[in-house]
């Protein structure tokens, strides 16, 4: 979980101060502002991994921002799924039906949320609809797309591209994801965070103990692969890779990670601890989509697959 | 030389923001024509913003033209003139944009259209988008200016080092117009104009500059 007193000053070890210094000589610039970011989960997936560290760390640099994620049924959430895989190039059958919803869930919940900021910044397709809401010129809207859309399925892009148009910008994470659009498209690539949990060094104690309790051995090469267990991950391909290396090494496949059921669409962990950050809003601000959708992690953790070479125990 | 310059060395340092052109390139051919019609700050990003992001990889390409014609098109003589080219060596994007349709052209004369690289691995062209502003920090004196060095970040002394020959418009920096025109040390000034820029990290650029300041590192 992120600690919620996640502070700037902590990264100068790992960028040294000037580089800390210089970012918060530039949100000088923005005093006054008021930011807002939207997304579709509060636990689990990668935005909501980002957001939970990004926003205190906004929050620490004087630049009030709130977080909304927008509420949704099953039905719903299965909707933007198929959305989501069909931007990543996989033909799938979106019916008028599957978009009226997907129009409808967006309106609703833009007429919940309180979507005035200075800049507000939607992650995703799922909120992406929440852009006809916008009342007024002044504020800045801009589309934030994690995902992959270099070869989208058309009638889904052109949906989809009618609310994109309408933002005053979009981000993607790579150039090839780059789209023919009326407004500007910027380029963020992904980055870690070195001072996140899943980042840290391990004491050589700890990795052993890990690999003990899995069966892993430290004395042949693994072949591994940390991801959500997604077939958009390829997690087949991962397999395939390691059937070709260990023809000639004797290697071990690990495949770590957690299932796409671990995403919780609840309240982010820092506004469920009760503190409050400077700035943010009374958590009567926040709307939490129906309970039927919240997931949780189980308690012991992810446990990763195993897979072990022919001359071991197991095989893939 | 003066104890006290006339005039104080504010540092600078830049955020740069990546827009995405949606131009690419699967040939040598439209490599060229993409280098032609482009805008300055998208050469600007190919080769000096490859400098300053990936300084680890500057001594084998200069520019990311270098690096894509290397690793993809697999050119290798015109990947070699590329990397060849130093971006420093050119007091303008427009020289530096006009060399480089020259090598290619020159290649282009010797061997004709080469093979195209394969999809998923055309060249994209982008630009980028700067914002310069002061860091709160100037010098008025040799060793404020190297505890200035000393303290900088990677940025800053880019700007001041490597973009200023773009900006002053000669072979030669920020630090070096400072030493000379306010603190009246030439010698100084002609040692720094004299680095070489190219270096594999801005720690060693960083050990440089403050070994001709004459600091302790």
């Amino acid at each position: 979980m992120s600690p919620p007193n996640l502070r700037l000053d902590d990264y100068i070890p790992v960028v040294g101060v000037a580089a800390i210094e210089e970012i918060r000589a530039l949100a000088c610039r923005l005093e006054g502002r008021r930011a807002l970011m939207v997304n579709s989960t509060a636990v689990g997936g990668g935005v909501a991994e980002l957001l939970n560290r990004l926003i205190p760390l906004l929050e620490d640099l004087g630049i009030p921002t709130r977080w909304e994620v927008i509420r949704g049924g099953e039905e719903f959430f299965g909707v933007t799924k198929a959305i989501h895989n069909a931007l990543h190039g996989t033909r799938v059958e979106i019916t008028k039906s599957m978009l009226d919803l997907f129009r409808e869930v967006n309106a609703g919940n833009a007429a919940a949320l309180n979507l005035r900021a200075d800049l507000v910044v939607i992650h995703d397709p799922q909120p992406l609809a929440l852009i006809a809401a916008r009342r007024n010129g002044r504020d800045h809207w801009v589309w934030r797309c994690h995902v992959d859309v270099s070869r989208p399925q058309p009638d889904v892009w052109s949906f989809l591209r009618q609310y994109v148009v309408q933002y005053d910008a979009s981000v993607f994470s790579a150039p090839e994801f780059a789209q023919v659009l009326p407004i500007t498209q910027y380029m963020i690539h992904p980055a870690i965070d070195p001072l996140a949990e899943k980042n840290r060094d391990m004491p050589p104690g700890e990795i052993e103990a890990v690999l003990m309790r899995l069966g892993i051995r430290d004395d042949r090469p693994i072949v591994t692969q940390v991801s959500r267990f997604d077939r958009l991950k390829d997690p087949v391909g991962v397999i395939r890779a390691y059937r070709l290396a260990r023809r000639t090494a004797d290697c071990q496949l690990v495949l770590a990670g957690a299932g796409p059921r671990t995403i919780r669409r609840e309240q982010p962990s820092w506004k469920r601890s009760g503190k409050r950050l400077t700035g943010t809003p009374s958590s009567t601000s926040w709307n939490s989509p129906p309970s039927a959708t919240g997931r949780s992690t189980p308690s012991s953790g992810p446990r990763p697959w195993s897979f072990r070479s022919r001359s071991g125990k197991g095989s893939a | 030389m003066r104890s006290i310059g006339a005039e104080p060395f504010v540092f600078y340092s830049t955020a740069h923001i990546v827009e995405l052109t949606g131009r690419t390139a699967r040939t040598l051919v439209e490599l060229r024509e993409g280098i032609r019609e482009v805008t300055g700050s998208s050469i600007f990003h190919h080769t000096f913003g490859a400098l300053r992001d990936r300084p680890f990889a500057a001594h084998r390409y200069a520019s990311d033209f270098a690096r894509w014609t290397s690793e993809v098109l697999q050119d290798w003589p015109v990947a070699e003139r590329l990397a060849f080219m130093d971006p420093t060596d050119f007091p303008s994007i427009r020289e530096l944009r006009e060399r480089i349709l020259q090598v290619i052209d020159d290649r282009l004369a010797e061997e004709g259209e080469t093979v195209p690289a394969p999809p998923g691995r055309e060249f994209h062209f982008t630009q980028s988008i700067s914002l310069i502003y002061p860091v709160g920090q100037a010098a008025r004196t040799l060793t404020e200016l190297a505890e200035g060095i000393r303290r900088a970040s990677a940025r800053t002394l880019f700007f001041h080092l490597v973009e200023a020959r773009l900006r002053i418009g000669r072979c030669t920096n920020d630090l070096s117009a400072w030493l000379s025109d306010s603190l009246d040390a030439p010698d100084l000034a002609r040692r720094l104009d004299q680095l070489d820029l190219l270096v594999t990290s801005t720690e060693d650029l960083r050990q440089q500059v403050l070994s001709v300041l004459g600091g302790p590192a």
